[in-house]
Formats: C-alpha cells, sequence, structure tokens
C-alpha cells in the first residue's frame, strides 16, 4: 500500500509538491520508527502481575532484541528452552533470554562482535561467579543454597559447566545420562563402574546424584546424608542393625571393607576375600594361617581360601543378632 | 525536476524504507509475546521452504515428547551382561520407552505435566509422573523396579525355599562333602537374583517466595536369592559347613517431611526422616547335609541347624540446616542432625538342636538403639577479590547404648559348655569423631588459584583397641590456566595419624568373662596377635597427589590427562596390613571432525598394591606371644611369619563417536568398552617355618569387551527406526569358584557356581515417533 503510494508520489510533476510530500514523507517515517521503539517497550513490560523474577528482569528502554535474531529456525536449539521450567516462568520474550543473559545491548547492537552482558559459551564464555549468580538469582532457595564455598564452586566450576538449559530434557537431570556429565572430570570414577563389581550407574538404575550432591553439603565427599554409614543405609536398611553382636569396622564405615564405585572383587570389596579379612584377625588356628596356592583344588582344597573362603562359616559379616552369633556364624 | 535530485530522492527514499521494513520486523514482539510461532511475520520466511536446521535441533524445538517401540532378542542366557540391564535370557523381549512434557497445558490446577517411561516390558523398567504449578506445587510419582542377577551356575540339593531347608528322603550323607554321592541326582540349578521394586511418591508445597513445605513417601521391595554359609562346627578347627540358597524378602518404607524457610540474610532447612526395614523372614533352617559327630544331635538325617537373618529396625532422624549470610563476603553454614536407631526383635533359641543342653537367654530381646548425632559449621570469607578463607567444623557421634549381656556360647548348634566361666558378651561399638580444618585460596593471577588446607582430626572410640586416634592432614592445592589452551590441577595431600596405645587384649577382655579371663594366662588374653594393629586403627602416613591437565588443540581436538597416586604407610603395624598403594591414569581426547562427526576415546590404567603380615600360629601354649628364649611358641616365632602382597590392576578402554552419515536422514552412533582385570596373588614370602611354603595363587581374571552399534534412519521428522547391535563377551577366571565341585571341599558343601563365560549377540529394531 504504501509502495504505491510512494510511486504516485515520484510521479507528481509539481516541483513544490514534490519537494512538500518528500519533507512529509521523512517526518512520518521518523514518527514510525519512534512509535515502534515505544511500543516494544511497552510490550516487554506489560506483562501483568509481576513474580519475583520478573521484578529482576525489569527491562529498561535499552535491551537487545533476542528473539529477533535467534529465531526457531537456527541451527542451535535456542527455542528448546520454551519446553522447560525455563522458558515458562515468565512469557514467550526476550524476557526469558534477559533473565539470564541480562539486557545485553550492545550485543544487540554489534552481535558478532560484542557479547551478550552474560554469556555461557561457547564463544565469550563469563566467569564462573558471573555465570552462577544469574542462576542463583533465582535458585538460591534450594540447588544453590550451599553453592558458595562448596567443592565445585571452588573449582571455578560453574551452573552451566553441568546444566544446559535450551535442551527438552537437561542430560544431568537424567539418571542414566548423568554419569557421563560427572565423568568429564571424575576419571579414575569413570573406571570404577566399568569393573565387573558395582552399583547399576551404566544402566541408569542409581546414579551420583543418588548420594552425592554435587552443588555442595557439608558432609565428606558432597555426600547427601550427614555420613557415609546413613548414604549406604538408604538403599541397605537391613545393615543398619543395631545387631546384638556388632563387626567393629562395619559400624564405623562401610568403605573400610567396601568401594562403592566398583572393584575388581566381588560384592565391592577394596581386597578379595580372605586377604581382607586377615588384614585384621590374626587368630589362634585357621584366622592366621597362611594361605597359598597349596590350598587350590589340585592340592588341599581349603575351605579358608576356596568358594566363600571366611563367609563359608562366618556368613553373618555385617553383624548377628543371634544369641549364640558371638563369632557372626549364626 | 532535475534527473540527480531525483536520483539522490530515490536513493533516500530506499534508505527510509528500510526501517519501516524493519519496523514491521520489530513490531512482531507483540505476536512473539503471545506465542513464539512468529513464522507468519518472519522476515526470513523463505527458510521456511527448507528447513535447515540440523535434525537434532528440529527435534529438541518442534517435539514436547516421543515413544520408543522396540522389540530384541537376545542369544544367549547370561548373568553378566543382563546383571541389571533385565537382558538375562534369551529369548526375544518388547520394551517400550518415552517421555513427554507439557508446558502448554489449558488447566487451572497445573502448568505443565511430564510423564516419562523406561524400559517398560522387562524386569528393569521405570516409570514417572510429575505435574505442578509454578511457585506453588509439585507432585511426584515414581516407580521403579530392577533386578540384579547373579551367578546362575549353582545348584542345591536343597527345597523349601524359605525359612526351613531340607535335603531329598534319598540323600547319602558323609563325613565329608566328597561322600555326598546323591548331590547330582537331588539337586537343582537355582538362580541368585535380588529384585528391588521402588514406589516414591513426593509432594512439594511453596507457601510464598520464604516458605515451602516437602514431603515424600518411599516403599522398597527386594526379594530373590542370594547364598549364604552355614555352618555346625564345636570349634574352630571341625567346621562343617554348607552354602544353602536364602531367600530374601525385605521391605522398606521411608518417609520425609520437611520445612525450608527463606530470606535474603538466612536460611534455615529442616526435615524429619522415619523409615523401618521388616525382614519377612526372620531366620534360616537347614537340614545337615553331614553325617559326622560334633555332639548329641548334629548329625544327619535329624540335625538343624539355624542362623538368624537382618532383625527389623526403625529408624528416626531430625535434620536442621542452614546459612546466614553476614553480607557477599561473609556467609555461615550449618547442619545438624540427631538420629536414633532401634530393634527389639526377639532372640531366637540358643539352638534349635534339643540335644543340646543350654540356659536361660539373659532376655528376650537386645532392645538395642543407636543415636548419631553430627554437628557440622563452615565460615565463609572472602578478604577480597583474590583470597578467601574458609573454616569448617564436624563433630559425629555415634553411641550404642545396647546393653551388655553374657550369652552362653553354643558353638555350631552343636555343643555348648555348661560353665558360666564360659559366656560371652555382646559389645557394643561407640565413637565420636572431631574434625577442624581452615582453607585458605589466593587468586594468584587471573589464571592460577593456589589453595592451603590444613585439618585436623581426632576420633575416640569406645570398646576398641585403640581408644583416639589423631590426625593432621596438609593439602596444597594450584588450579592454574598457563597457557590459553591449557588448564591444570595440581593437589597434594599429607596425612599423619597417630594411634594411642593399642590395647591388643581388649577384644579379649571384652567378649569373655572374667573368671575365665582369670584363668587364661596372661600372655595368651588376646584374640588377635599382640603385633597386629587393625590398619583403621592404627598410626599411619598418607601421601596422595592428583594431577589434571586438559588441552584443547583446536576447535575440533582437545585431550585431557588424569593421574592419581595414593599411597598409606602403616610403620606401627608388624602384623595386618602394613602398606598400600593406589594409582590411576586416565588419557583422554575428544575429536570433533566435523560438524557430522565426532569421537572421544579414553584410556584407563588402575593399580591396586598392598603389602601385607601375618604369623601362623596355634591356641594353647602355642598361643603365648610374649616368649624370648627358644623353644619359641608358634606366636612368638618369628619364623612363622608370612608375607603377601596382592595386587589388583586393571585397564579400560573407551571408544564412542557419532557420525551424521546422511543429513536428517541416516545417523550411526558406537559404544565400545574393553576392560580387563586382575587379581594377582603371586609374591608370597614366609619366614622359613617347615609347614610354610611360597606357593603362589593363579590370577583371577576377568575380561569384558561391550560393543553397542545404533544406526537410526530418520523417515520424517517425526518417525524414526533404529537398529542397535550389541556384542558383548565376558571371560572371567577365579580359582576360587573355578574347578571347584560342589563336593571338592572337604567340609564344605558348595554350589559349584563357576565363573562368567558370557559371548552375547543382541539386536533391537526400534520405532520412535515423536509428537507435540
Amino acid at each position: 500500500m504504501r509502495s504505491r503510494n510512494y510511486c504516485l508520489l515520484i510521479q507528481a510533476h509539481s516541483q513544490r509538491l514534490r519537494q512538500a510530500l518528500f519533507i512529509l514523507f521523512i517526518g512520518l517515517n521518523c514518527s514510525l520508527l519512534s512509535a515502534n521503539a515505544e511500543s516494544s517497550v511497552e510490550s516487554s513490560t506489560d506483562l501483568g502481575t509481576e513474580t519475583s523474577v520478573q521484578a529482576k528482569a525489569k527491562v529498561t528502554a535499552v535491551q537487545a532484541d533476542c528473539l529477533g535474531c535467534h529465531k526457531k529456525n537456527s541451527d542451535a536449539a535456542i527455542h528448546a528452552i520454551w519446553k522447560t521450567v525455563h522458558g515458562n516462568v515468565l512469557s514467550k520474550s526476550n524476557e526469558t533470554c534477559i533473565a539470564c543473559h541480562g539486557t545485553s545491548s550492545a550485543h544487540g547492537k554489534m552481535p558478532t562482535k560484542q557479547s551478550p552482558t552474560i554469556s555461557f559459551g561457547p564463544k565469550w564464555a563469563s566467569d564462573a561467579k558471573t555465570q552462577s549468580e544469574s542462576c542463583l538469582n533465582c535458585h538460591q532457595k534450594k540447588q544453590g543454597v550451599s553453592w558458595l564455598g562448596s567443592a565445585h564452586h571452588d573449582e571455578d566450576l560453574s551452573c552451566a559447566s553441568c546444566h544446559s538449559l535450551h535442551t527438552r530434557f537437561d542430560k544431568v537431570l537424567d539418571k542414566e545420562q548423568q554419569p557421563s556429565t560427572c565423568f568429564n572430570c571424575h576419571k579414575s570414577v569413570q573406571s570404577k563402574v566399568h569393573l565387573q563389581s558395582r552399583h547399576p550407574i551404566l544402566e541408569g538404575r542409581t546414579t551420583c546424584s543418588d548420594c552425592h550432591n554435587p552443588h555442595g553439603t557439608l558432609a565428606e565427599s558432597l555426600l547427601k546424608e550427614p555420613t557415609l554409614n546413613d548414604s549406604c543405609y538408604s538403599c541397605h536398611s537391613e545393615k543398619r542393625g543395631p545387631f546384638l553382636f556388632e563387626h567393629a569396622p562395619v559400624t564405623e564405615d562401610c568403605s573400610t571393607c567396601h568401594n562403592p564405585h566398583g572393584s575388581v572383587n566381588n560384592n565391592l570389596l577394596s581386597t578379595r576375600s580372605p586377604f581382607l579379612c586377615q588384614q585384621c584377625h590374626s587368630a589362634a588356628f585357621h584366622p592366621s594361617q597362611q594361605l597359598s596356592g597349596a590350598s587350590l583344588p589340585n592340592q588341599n582344597a581349603s575351605a579358608y581360601s576356596l568358594g566363600k573362603n571366611c563367609l563359608n562359616c562366618h556368613s553373618q559379616i555385617h553383624g548377628s543378632n543371634h544369641p549364640s552369633g558371638s563369632r557372626l556364624t549364626r | 525536476m532535475n534527473r540527480r535530485f531525483i536520483l539522490v530522492t530515490y536513493f533516500f527514499l530506499f534508505c527510509l524504507a528500510m526501517p519501516s521494513l524493519a519496523a514491521q520486523a520489530f513490531s512482531s514482539q507483540e505476536l512473539v509475546a503471545k506465542g513464539v510461532d512468529d513464522s507468519e511475520v518472519d522476515a526470513f520466511s523463505f527458510y521456511a521452504d527448507e528447513d535447515f536446521r540440523p535434525w537434532s535441533t528440529i527435534v529438541e524445538t518442534e517435539f514436547n515428547g516421543d515413544i520408543d517401540f522396540s522389540i530384541g532378542y537376545v542369544s544367549a542366557d547370561s548373568f553378566r551382561f543382563g546383571q541389571y540391564n533385565g537382558l538375562s535370557e534369551e529369548g526375544g523381549n518388547v520394551q517400550l520407552s518415552g517421555k513427554y512434557i507439557d508446558w502448554d497445558t489449558n488447566s487451572n490446577l497445573f502448568d505443565y505435566w511430564k510423564i516419562s517411561g523406561h524400559d517398560i516390558g522387562l524386569s528393569t523398567g521405570s516409570a514417572q509422573l510429575e505435574f505442578g504449578a509454578l511457585e506453588d506445587y509439585k507432585f511426584g510419582f515414581f516407580y521403579q523396579q530392577f533386578e540384579q542377577v547373579k551367578n546362575n551356575t549353582g545348584a542345591t540339593p536343597y527345597t523349601g525355599f524359605g525359612d526351613s531347608l531340607v535335603l531329598a528322603d534319598n540323600w547319602v550323607s558323609g563325613q565329608n562333602s566328597g561322600e555326598m554321592t546323591e548331590f547330582y541326582n537331588t539337586a537343582s540349578r537355582f538362580e541368585q537374583s535380588l529384585k528391588r521394586s521402588r514406589l516414591n511418591l513426593t509432594y512439594v508445597k511453596e507457601f510464598d517466595p520464604s516458605w515451602s513445605f516437602n514431603s515424600s513417601y518411599r516403599l522398597e521391595e527386594k526379594n530373590g536369592t542370594k547364598t549364604q554359609g552355614a555352618a555346625f562346627y564345636a570349634n574352630a578347627n571341625n567346621g562343617h559347613s554348607v552354602i544353602l540358597p536364602s531367600n530374601v524378602d525385605y521391605k522398606t518404607q521411608t518417609i520425609d517431611l520437611g520445612f525450608a524457610y527463606h530470606e535474603t540474610e538466612y536460611n534455615l532447612i529442616g526435615n524429619y526422616v522415619f523409615s523401618r526395614f521388616e525382614n519377612q523372614q526372620k531366620s534360616l533352617t537347614w537340614q545337615n547335609p553331614y553325617s559326622s559327630f560334633l555332639g548329641s544331635g548334629t548329625n544327619y538325617p535329624d540335625a538343624f541347624g539355624q542362623l538368624a537373618l537382618e532383625p527389623d529396625n526403625d529408624f528416626h532422624q531430625f535434620r536442621l540446616m542452614g546459612n546466614y549470610i553476614f553480607d557477599n563476603s561473609l556467609r555461615l553454614s550449618g547442619d545438624m542432625s540427631f538420629a536414633q536407631t532401634s530393634q527389639n526383635e526377639s532372640y531366637l533359641p540358643y539352638t534349635v538342636n534339643t540335644q543340646v543342653s543350654v540356659g536361660q537367654l539373659p532376655s528376650q530381646s537386645l532392645d538395642g538403639e543407636i543415636t548419631t548425632f553430627t554437628a557440622k559449621a563452615k565460615l565463609y570469607y572472602r578478604f577480597n577479590r583474590d583470597i578467601v578463607i574458609q573454616a569448617l567444623t564436624r563433630y559425629e557421634d555415634r553411641d550404642n547404648s545396647s546393653a551388655r549381656m553374657g550369652f552362653q556360647p553354643v558353638f555350631g548348634d552343636s555343643w555348648a559348655p555348661q560353665e558360666d566361666e564360659y559366656q560371652v558378651y555382646n559389645r557394643s561399638y561407640s565413637r565420636n569423631v572431631f574434625h577442624n580444618k581452615v582453607e585458605g585460596s589466593y587468586r594468584l593471577t587471573n589464571a592460577h588459584k593456589l589453595s592451603v588446607a590444613f585439618a585436623h582430626e581426632e576420633i575416640n572410640r569406645y570398646n576398641h583397641a585403640v581408644e583416639t586416634t589423631k590426625e593432621n592432614s596438609v593439602e596444597l592445592k594450584l588450579r592454574s590456566r598457563p597457557l590459553t589452551n591449557l588448564t591444570t590441577r595440581i593437589e597434594l595431600n599429607y596425612k599423619d595419624r597417630a594411634a594411642s596405645v593399642y590395647n591388643w587384649g581388649q577384644s579379649y577382655f571384652s567378649l569373655f568373662d572374667v573368671q575365665l579371663i582369670n584363668e587364661t594366662p596372661d600372655n595368651q588374653r588376646f584374640t588377635n596377635h599382640p603385633l597386629l594393629s587393625q590398619y583403621y586403627l592404627s598410626n599411619r602416613q598418607q601421601t596422595l597427589a592428583k594431577f589434571n591437565a586438559g588441552y584443547v588443540f583446536s576447535n575440533q581436538w582437545q585431550a585431557n590427562a588424569d593421574i592419581f597416586y595414593q599411597k598409606n604407610d602403616y610403620q606401627q603395624s608388624e602384623l595386618g596390613l602394613t602398606g598400600d598403594e593406589m594409582s590411576h591414569l586416565t588419557l583422554s581426547t575428544m575429536w570433533l571432525y566435523s560438524s557430522r562427526l565426532n569421537m572421544s576415546v579414553y584410556l584407563s590404567l588402575d593399580d591396586y598394591q598392598l603389602e601385607q603380615t601375618g604369623r601362623a600360629f596355634r591356641g594353647g601354649i602355642e598361643k603365648n606371644a610374649f616368649e624370648v628364649y627358644s623353644p619359641l611358641p608358634q606366636a612368638s616365632d618369628p619364623s612363622r611369619n608370612w608375607q603377601l602382597s596382592p595386587k589388583d590392576i586393571s585397564q579400560s578402554l573407551g571408544f564412542t563417536g557419532n557420525w551424521i552419515v546422511l543429513p536428517k536422514k541416516l545417523d550411526m552412533d558406537w559404544d565400545y568398552r574393553f576392560t580387563d582385570s586382575s587379581s594377582i596373588n603371586d609374591d608370597l614370602q614366609s619366614g622359613g617355618a617347615a609347614d610354610l611354603d611360597n606357593l603362589a595363587f593363579p590370577d583371577v581374571i576377568s575380561n569384558e569387551h561391550h560393543l553397542s552399534l545404533n544406526s537410526s534412519y530418520h523417515a520424517s521428522d517425526q518417525l524414526s527406526f533404529k537398529l542397535n547391535y550389541q556384542y558383548y563377551r565376558f571371560k572371567g577366571q577365579n580359582w576360587a569358584f573355578d574347578q571347584v565341585t560342589p563336593t571338592s571341599i572337604d567340609k564344605v558343601l558348595g554350589t559349584g557356581e563357576k565363573s562368567a563365560n558370557d559371548q552375547i549377540h543382541v539386536i533391537n529394531i526400534s520405532l520412535i515417533y515423536r509428537f507435540k
């Protein structure tokens, strides 16, 4: 419509009329531009009832129009965020973007040369503290409550080191995929979970966050429970006892005998029995006995080294509640 | 009008028209505010003619859910490959997995809901449902079952799984297992497996930005069969053991209630946990297969033995956590918990052998109670941009207040001394831990950060051979980026633990009656040899070093090296564990050949070596450990020492990759893992006594290959077909089981289980349907 009017104007033969219309045209465009700029501010701030998050994301007159460039048809799956909680706390507009990335007005003016106010990488990644503070604006209450001073925080990791928001399903929140994120750094654990005696971590039946809280706790090794044994008892409650006849190292620390990430030896034992038992037991008769290749089936076939060895008889190794169980055989 | 003015005007009008066109695009913000589908006003709408986005982006942005329906076939039974994945049996299977998330609900009750299922159709399936309203509430339902399949190569002559196990009527008894000629005619294969099913319900309510309440209920049931050793014996030298199939029937219910209060300056989180464990089976009774006479009523067919299984228990825990934020640089955190575990299961009788004379039990039950108290606090202070100081204190207290009682020591349902002097006492172990740590970190430059920490830990134990251990540790960490593409991390840690006097007689004095103790010569009043210090109680020096380096060669290639070394020296211990070394190396690399092809490889080497020593000695006069004049009793004779240096070595290799063969049509991925481990016990030495030898054990070996290949054909954005092929090969050798038949060991009637030797092929065809 407007194009046709322009043609009509150009075809006008009166010089003065042409010049007057020319000046009028310029004035119309200027007012149109300013009206759009105002309406972009109004539409952004007209969000209805503000939540605390929205209050923090209050726009200014100068902000980037993120979705003007980062469209749904771009190569990166930016718009996957609308299918997650982060994309639905606010309206589905630039406010969602600036809530995490900041107003980014410089980036809006020079998108290929200036970074967003807060960038999570891979290009122009802000420092870990800045990145994490963006998340902690909302997540301070729960996940971030113990973040400051935690082991991962001290390693200059940020939330985005593990979490991905521009995806429908954050990999680290999935039991089966979570360990691969942890194994990026925890290489020794990665090799242990493939050993022949292990928890079902590779199959996604248990995962790292079942025992550990990577966001920080005051317990050792970022355990969720107050002590290591409490962590083990959360799944192995039959070991809680108390038993009538206790086995001392069991009551103190499960990792005295077991390696929870994986072991070459059965039942996650750090050393195979009977040698494990003989590290602490050297009593008269068979506990102190030397066990060697002479105890193999083709020689003496000793009960102390073959089959379940010590546990052929002392099966109640975690403790016995039997009145005749002082030797953990009942 | 002159031509030049017209041309300038045309140019000027064009430049001014552009903002108008752009303004139309900007005005789409209003539409965008209402919904993200802006294709109607998309200035780049010509893109819609063909979608140039990668297929993975299309999946992420266009669809809310997917369903994966799969039909598969496993070529053979296995208990290694199928240990946890529900694919332990030969044959076909059908599986269903899927997930869906909806944020565009029209409901007034909830803002979103999501549902997912995994491996439904196998014995290891799970399902989850969650829905809620933002800043209001959340409700979650989670159900999971999985099965751990253990060795299924064993056989048992027992029937009557459950509380009481009996032998067949035609059972042939004997004094040794080799005389039990009817074993193979009466035995049947049994599977060791444990099935765990979990139901978890959670509810979270946010009353306002400050207050929230959370609750959960979890029900877990564990059923299956495991093996358990049980023996008749009258003394330490005549054990007659049998490996039994033992029923597992556990139920655990856990309730968790909590609140959280959050303000800008402080927050407080409290919760209460109650957990009840119930064992549906209180005991395991079995018929003695041996004909050996160990006492009245101890031989086949009338002799039965009984052992107690895990007692029911209750667990209560109160926990309070909080933070006080003084300002941006100073923060105090705390965590306190108080827990009580109790059990009051009625005692089984001393023995089910009615021909053994026994007295009264001292009580009907233990009525045992353990209280655990923990308190932790941490002060975090950021002195300035470069310096941070943290101080942590931790206190733990385990108090077992179960009563100490004397019990008549019935030996293996065979014999019981009648005199009171032979009674034994239960021992309740308690301890407390004080741990204090101070850490300072200093940012040397933007690229270098140094941390130094000092910690002191004191543990006091009750009813242990060592009353107090004190340990000091020093830790040094350096994180740096010496080059733009290189990040390194070095950690050094040294710990020095000192133990108080090792009371080698403590175990003896706490177990036996004072009359018996007085009748025992001084030099025999010990359970474990006086020269043995249990390593977790004894003096120790520990050195630990960690190194990690990551280098980014280019946008396409990065590599990482990770090294770990730890050495423990129990320098005061002469017998028992005297030292160990653990080392680990991982080299890994990731290569992004192109946007369509990426690969990663890792190689890990792990080595764990330890040194331990023992002294072989018998009882009676040979038990004197303090003689210095010849002839030396065995316990005093260093020629009766033996040494062992077990080594556990493993290598693992992983190779994964992704290849987009035809964009948006065909892609492939692979995952290959190889693990090889050996447990080596070939370095035996003895002190020279004639009956000691240096015969090595064979290595215990396991070797595992697992290859998984996936090929996905995308018929459309919505529909894909996936073909999965897996090859699994496991070979194990374990001298403790291989070549050990059920009757190989004289006094152990076993199950004859063997190491795994699996070669498995798996093929799965999946149909994946994606939807909005």
